[in-house]
């Protein structure tokens, strides 16, 4: 209706105009001025037209790029963290567990004298092969260009030979009768807890904040690319005002096409992106926060536990080993009770690791009672036997809840971060394929006003 | 019109290609990283200790006088003897000594427990003090740590290879000499070495905080000493290859070539070196006491059972050391 009653206005405008491009038409085959000519040219109306149309098109094409580009990198990294960067801080941090069992073994076996139990050496075994394995599984999420952690994983890969060996060294001598075993088994354990396990360590810290800086990055919306579709989409509508203004016809088809694809994509791009950076943050508030304290948990009990069995081994005048056992239960105590204070990680869990430490503790202190009465039998039993409520039950019970808690954070971070990267599926085509169809809209909704001055 | 196409085409294109390139820039093959190779090497060992004493070793006549053994009265009218009486109410006997000292002092590989010629020993001392030879709580010691748990007062007595010198009597009290032994070298057959002078320029192994260390930076400067907590620690980095030759009282080194039919001991000897009992300085009823001890092994036998026992390897028995007493009677 509006645009039939305006297409008489319209024609009869259109007939001015083309008179006017074709009397400039002539002008230009005069001799005259040329410069005063181009800027003649550029104010007609046509060019005008064309002009908009070129600044209609290249908004919507960079609103294309910078949206595809924008959520494919947010998409891809939230991928790769899945798929890598995940996987291999879980790997790192059962490295450094696994290692640290290893040794903590060894010593137990040292520890009852006689000769190790079928048990004791499986666990050994086990313990030594796992690592092995992380390390294989932690270089597969590595990236190429990360030389500081390659460094460090083939650091501990070339030293875990030495270890091994210097392990059998002592259980050789140990079984032909020399003491010098003690001696192999003291610098095995001291290659591994003064040199291997540091880098375990740094290896495992390193990869656990590459994971955290990863989701910090992408829990916000994908702000950028939210501008640049409002900018489009402002641009449009103003185009389609100016052709009105010009035209006297407020609708055109190819212009409000285009408005409405660009609408249609802020609506997708908001609703995904808002869902996508909640999901992020969720898998951070709910995942790798409480994650990286449990992890930390983990290897702190462990090296307690590991203080424990080889402070008993050494049983050395100066208590460098009780030191260290104090110093590691106090800091695991309090990151466990900071888990337990915060809502969101709470669990029954949680308050039944608390509940484990304590046991151990009370089992550590009647371990020492005995040690200061002379009993050394009793205090190996304490610490190495499998009567409930003794050091070894506790820690091992501890150690088990440490690790399904370990587990039910990884699930939540990894379905979380999976919901963000899914929300995403298809934004990225979507994006370019609206913004061309806009663009092309465009371009005919301009072609269509620019032929009647043809 | 037509050229806008082409340019929004262009576009797409670009965008086509920016998306699918950024998926599979294959990164130039990384070179192989750096790793770190780690010498493993005993806990607390280092290279050329600086020497411990370069001052002469102080004069205090014969290092080896101790005091006169504690005979009680038989109605019990002998001296004061607080420390004793104190050992007496706690009911064991703390000893330091370590587990590394093959033949005097190890950890059993079979039984995990203690044994060799000092653990008999401190059991003989808790077998009269307390009437038990198990009534003994044991705490390692390194050769360096020695002097620190007696002045500290966290060892009762030191049972563990401890050469009596002048210099150590500033800070404790010794026993009279219980074991006397000689320092020599140790070394892989078919070295060339044959004795301290031939450890010039060579890397030696030494245990820290020993006499046996001490003099060999004295007698031969110019070689590498690495210092270790323990002596089996030295049979572990001479087995690695790590030094040539350890040098060391005769009984440590037959306690170490006892675990390895490589290892032979060669050269006469260095040093005599008198072993003692450490006592904490001031506590002479427990010297006098510990004197008593080992007057019995000397004259009942047990001496020269243990020898046989442990130290055959070293040859027939020479026969207990014979006591020095000086000062009060």
């Amino acid at each position: 209706m509006l645009e039939s009653g305006s297409v008489a206005r319209g024609s009869r405008e259109g007939e001015e105009a083309r008179l006017t491009v074709q009397s400039s038409a002539l002008t230009l085959r005069a001799p005259v001025d040329t410069r005063s000519e181009r800027a003649e040219f550029l104010r007609s109306t046509p060019v005008r037209f064309l002009l908009v149309g070129l600044l209609v098109v290249a908004t919507l094409i960079t609103t294309a790029l910078v949206t595809s580009v924008s959520v494919s990198d947010r998409e891809r990294t939230l991928d790769q963290l899945l798929a890598r960067t995940e996987p291999l801080s879980d790997a790192a941090q059962n490295l450094y567990v696994q290692l640290s069992v290893a040794d903590a073994t060894a010593a137990t076996a040292f520890l009852a004298g006689g000769l190790d139990t079928g048990d004791v050496r499986d666990r050994y075994t086990e313990a030594l092969g796992a690592a092995a394995g992380e390390v294989v599984r932690a270089s597969t999420g590595l990236a190429a260009e990360d030389a500081a952690s390659r460094s460090l994983l083939s650091s501990i890969s070339t030293n875990l030979p030495t270890y091994a060996g210097l392990i059998e060294t002592a259980r050789t001598n140990n079984r032909v009768g020399n003491p010098v075993g003690a001696a192999y088994l003291a610098e095995a354990s001291t290659l591994m807890q003064s040199t291997v396990l540091p880098w375990a360590q740094s290896l495992h810290s390193g990869k656990s904040d590459d994971v955290s800086a990863v989701q910090r990055r992408f829990a916000t919306p994908p702000w950028t690319a939210l501008l640049f579709l409002t900018v489009s989409l402002v641009v449009v509508l103003g185009a389609q005002v100016y052709l009105g203004r010009r035209t006297r016809r407020t609708i055109n088809l190819g212009f409000s096409a285009a408005a409405a694809a660009v609408v249609l994509l802020l609506g997708w791009m908001l609703v995904a992106g808002l869902v996508s950076s909640t999901a992020t943050d969720r898998a951070l508030a709910r995942g790798a926060e409480p994650l990286d304290l449990l992890t930390s948990s983990r290897i702190l009990a462990q090296q307690a536990r590991t203080d424990e069995t080889i402070g008993m081994t050494r049983r050395t005048a100066n208590d460098d080993y009780e030191k260290s056992y104090t110093e590691s239960v106090a800091a695991l105590s309090d990151t466990l009770a900071s888990l337990s204070h915060d809502e969101t990680t709470r669990t029954a869990r949680i308050d039944e690791t608390r509940t484990l430490v304590a046991i151990w503790s009370s089992a550590h202190d009647r371990l020492n009672a005995a040690l200061d009465v002379g009993d050394f039998d009793a205090a190996v039993d304490i610490a190495t036997g499998p009567a409930p409520g003794d050091a070894a039950d506790a820690f091992g019970r501890l150690d088990a809840a440490l690790v399904e808690e370990i587990d039910a954070s990884r699930t939540a971070l990894r379905d979380n971060v999976q919901r963000a990267s899914g929300v995403l599926t298809g934004l990225t085509v979507g994006a370019a394929v609206t913004c061309g169809l806009a663009a092309l809209a465009v371009v005919a909704g301009m072609w269509s006003r620019v032929r009647e001055y043809l | 019109m037509r050229r806008a196409r082409a340019t929004s085409v262009a576009a797409m294109a670009a965008l086509a290609v920016l998306l699918t390139g950024c998926a599979d820039n294959t990164p130039v093959p990384a070179a192989p990283a750096t790793a770190t190779v780690a010498q493993p090497l005993p806990d607390g060992a280092t290279t050329n200790p600086t020497p411990t004493t370069t001052a002469p070793p102080p004069d205090c006549g014969d290092p080896r006088a101790s005091l006169q053994p504690d005979y009680a009265t038989p109605d019990g009218a002998g001296r004061p003897s607080p420390n004793v009486d104190a050992i007496r109410t706690r009911g064991r006997l703390i000893v330091g000594l370590d587990t590394g000292s093959n033949l005097f002092s190890f950890r059993d590989p079979v039984t995990g427990e203690m044994a060799g010629f000092d653990v008999d020993i401190a059991r003989e001392v808790a077998r009269d003090l307390l009437g038990d030879p198990d009534r003994i709580e044991y705490r390692i010691l390194s050769s360096a740590q020695r002097l620190d748990a007696l002045a500290a007062n966290e060892v009762d007595i030191v049972v563990k290879t401890m050469t009596i010198t002048c210099a150590r009597r500033e800070r404790v009290d010794f026993s009279s000499e219980y074991f006397r032994a000689d320092q020599r070298v140790l070394t892989v057959a078919g070295s060339g070495i044959d004795g301290i002078d031939d450890l010039a320029g060579r890397r030696v192994c030494a245990a820290a905080g020993t006499t046996s260390l001490q003099r060999i930076q004295r007698l031969q400067p110019t070689a590498q000493v690495v210092s270790v907590p323990s002596w089996a620690d030295c049979l572990v980095v001479l087995q690695q290859g790590a030094v040539e030759a350890v040098s060391t009282d005769d009984a440590i080194l037959a306690g170490l070539a006892a675990q390895d039919p490589y290892l032979q001991i060669v050269g006469g000897s260095i040093a005599a070196e008198p072993y003692g009992i450490g006592v904490t300085k001031g506590h002479d009823d427990v010297v006098r006491f510990v004197n008593r001890v080992l007057e019995r092994l000397r004259n009942d036998g047990t001496w020269n059972a243990l020898y046989a026992r442990w130290l055959s390897v070293l040859g027939p028995s020479p026969g207990a050391p014979f006591p020095v007493y000086g000062g009060t009677p």
